[in-house]
């Protein structure tokens, strides 16, 4: 694989600085290509060298492939990063990046096009040995009787999703028997408006499922290692806020086994680089959802834990090198919790762009802030609200809480909303001081807590 | 934006099941709550610092040239009329060669950048002043 010195940043905000960061750490040369709404960013003045590629709107500038290829050559960049979200997905823009002759610090196109279609990615995954949720690899035939025979060996709850489908929409749970027929035909229609496809599959509805994940880094020399996992259960909207390693009280084990079977799928595909494979978990098993071929916002956590830089590995690995650290190598110390924080309302959640009027930003032992913002800095309308990540690591899971409340108090910024607040609410909430808490009981409580206000005459 | 076309929006948001909604254009936003306030938040916000003179600025990336690299002339000089459409500057990447065009008729002022030098989107180039087209 080509060496190279210098690396475009293809994305923006607080993920853009920390590649900035992990780039110098290696020694690299870093060049961020921004937008005309992010002129005179602070993580610009972090990055050797910055190019603005295009407008504001994402389509013009962070989405824009043939832009950023111009950006890459014209700045003498040799590998691009990616991030998370905008194109780091994207196996077409993978393609084009290895096509000009440049290294994608990420996985393989193929890997990246397997991933992102449902059906491919269960398939790999049973071939792999890791546990799915129950229902099978292929889309539903067409005869209502042997559609009916499936679900009664799934078992209900079902649930009926479009193959074509996602974030939430085309998809719908089915409860009994009697219900299926109508279901599967009023998904099927709608599937076949919404996505011009009208294949369904069915799997097993886990009704008060953990969403817990394994992250993974592979090299290109056969080596695949596991990191551990995190719970990211706290969420409002299929959306994280909270998220912590290790997940609390599922047994080591259940754990190992389930980590070693993600390695083995790694292999077998071939994977290179950093990976999250996504599960539901409910009842002491594993049901594997999705995999995402790119790192994650939460992956401070998992760092914190294990003292790994899992940006430096995504950087080396596409240098060719060998994994630094051997399976037997990886242990996890004490416990590490991420609070998301946005710049929106807290408790109606409308974004709150804006001019930041005054900043401090909290620090001590087992502390971490990862972000771009600074006083005087306006948060752009056009992008993700994520401002910053405050991540609390402590011997001890109470200790990892009371520093991130105590952070949480420090933290001062003024001039925009944040969501702030809701975190240090969720600090002190029952279910989640508890630990294990389900993917809805934050929505559940929000709701609760909606209600009592509203009693209260609030 | 009319006070009835608001209405339609919110109508619409209602109908989709939607609680906000947020519409910017280049000079004012527009942001809707559904339950809560209706409240248009006028924001004078520029979001680039537009330079002191008029100028033409790049629309990509590129190492910034004044003359075709096989030709010693610059493309235009400083007092220069042209017509909307016309070269004036060039955009090297490599092996590709972009041109850089007037959006409208004007005269063209002094460099703003020195050949050879890297430039992004929005880098202004050179001074420019519009002229518009006499009507016959």
């Amino acid at each position: 694989m080509t060496r190279f010195d210098t690396v475009l940043v293809a994305n923006r905000g607080e993920i853009a600085l920390r590649i900035i960061r992990a780039c110098r750490g290696a020694g690299l040369r870093s060049a961020a290509a921004y937008s005309a709404g992010d002129r005179g960013a602070p993580w610009l003045d972090a990055a050797d060298d910055a190019i603005c590629i295009g407008g504001a709107p994402s389509r013009d500038s962070y989405l824009n492939i043939p832009a950023l290829l111009l950006a890459a050559e014209t700045v003498g960049a040799g590998a691009v990063h990616p991030g998370y979200g905008f194109l780091s997905e994207n196996a077409a823009f993978a393609e084009a990046v290895e096509q000009a002759g440049l290294v994608f610090i990420g996985p393989t196109p193929a890997s990246i096009r397997t991933m992102g279609d449902k059906i491919a990615a269960k398939r790999a995954m049973i071939e792999a040995g890791v546990p799915c949720v129950p229902g099978p690899d292929e889309p539903l035939p067409d005869d209502a009787e042997t559609i009916a025979r499936i679900a009664a060996e799934i078992g209900y709850p079902v649930i009926v999703k479009a193959v074509g489908g996602g974030g939430g929409r085309g998809m719908r749970v089915v409860a009994s028997a009697e219900a299926l027929a109508e279901a599967v035909a009023i998904t099927r229609s709608e599937a076949g408006r919404a996505f011009g496809r009208s294949d369904l599959y069915m799997e097993k509805f886990l009704q008060t499922p953990r969403h817990v994940e394994i992250q993974v880094l592979c090299d290109t020399h056969g080596n695949a290692i596991w990191l551990g996992e995190r719970d990211c259960s706290m969420q409002r909207r299929h959306q994280k806020v909270v998220e912590e390693a290790p997940a609390p009280g599922i047994a080591p084990d259940v754990l190992r086994d389930v980590g070693e079977r993600c390695v083995e799928a790694c292999r077998r595909i071939g994977y290179r680089g950093a990976g999250t494979f996504e599960f539901l978990y409910e009842d002491g098993a594993f049901y594997f959802i999705e995999m995402n071929t790119r790192v994650q916002v939460e992956h401070p956590v998992t760092e914190m834990v294990t003292g790994i830089d899992i940006v430096r590995e995504q950087i080396r690995i596409a240098q060719g090198e060998v994994l630094t650290v051997a399976q037997a190598d990886v242990a996890s110390r004490g416990y590490a919790i991420e609070c998301r924080i946005n710049a929106e309302d807290p408790f109606t959640f409308v974004p709150s762009p804006g001019r930041i009027t005054a900043l401090s930003l909290p620090g001590g032992p087992g502390l971490r802030v990862d972000t771009h913002i600074r006083a005087g800095y306006t948060v752009p309308s056009h992008y993700d609200s994520l401002i910053a990540k405050v991540i609390a690591h402590g011997a001890t899971r109470e200790q990892a809480i009371a520093r991130m409340t105590s952070a949480l108090a420090e933290l001062r910024i003024e001039g925009i909303a944040t969501n702030a607040p809701l975190c240090t609410a969720i600090m002190q909430e029952e279910g989640f001081r508890a630990g294990g808490a389900d993917i809805h009981h934050l929505e559940h409580w929000l709701a609760a807590r909606a209600a009592e206000g509203s009693d209260a005459g609030r | 934006m009319k006070a009835d076309e608001v209405r339609q929006i919110a109508a619409w948001l209602e109908a989709a099941g939607l609680d906000s909604f947020e519409l910017t254009t280049p000079t004012a936003r527009l942001r809707l709550v559904l339950g809560g306030v209706v409240a248009p938040v006028a924001e004078a916000s520029r979001p680039e610092a537009l330079p002191a003179v008029p100028s033409l600025a790049a629309r990509g990336t590129g190492i910034f040239l004044d003359a075709h690299p096989w030709s010693d002339a610059p493309l235009v000089r400083p007092g220069q009329r042209v017509r909307a459409g016309d070269i004036v500057a060039l955009l090297r990447t490599r092996a590709l060669i972009q041109p850089v065009t007037a959006a409208e008729d004007g005269i063209v002022g002094a460099q703003l950048v020195a050949p050879g030098t890297m430039v992004g989107f929005g880098t202004p180039l050179m001074e420019f002043t519009p002229e518009t087209r006499s009507t016959p």
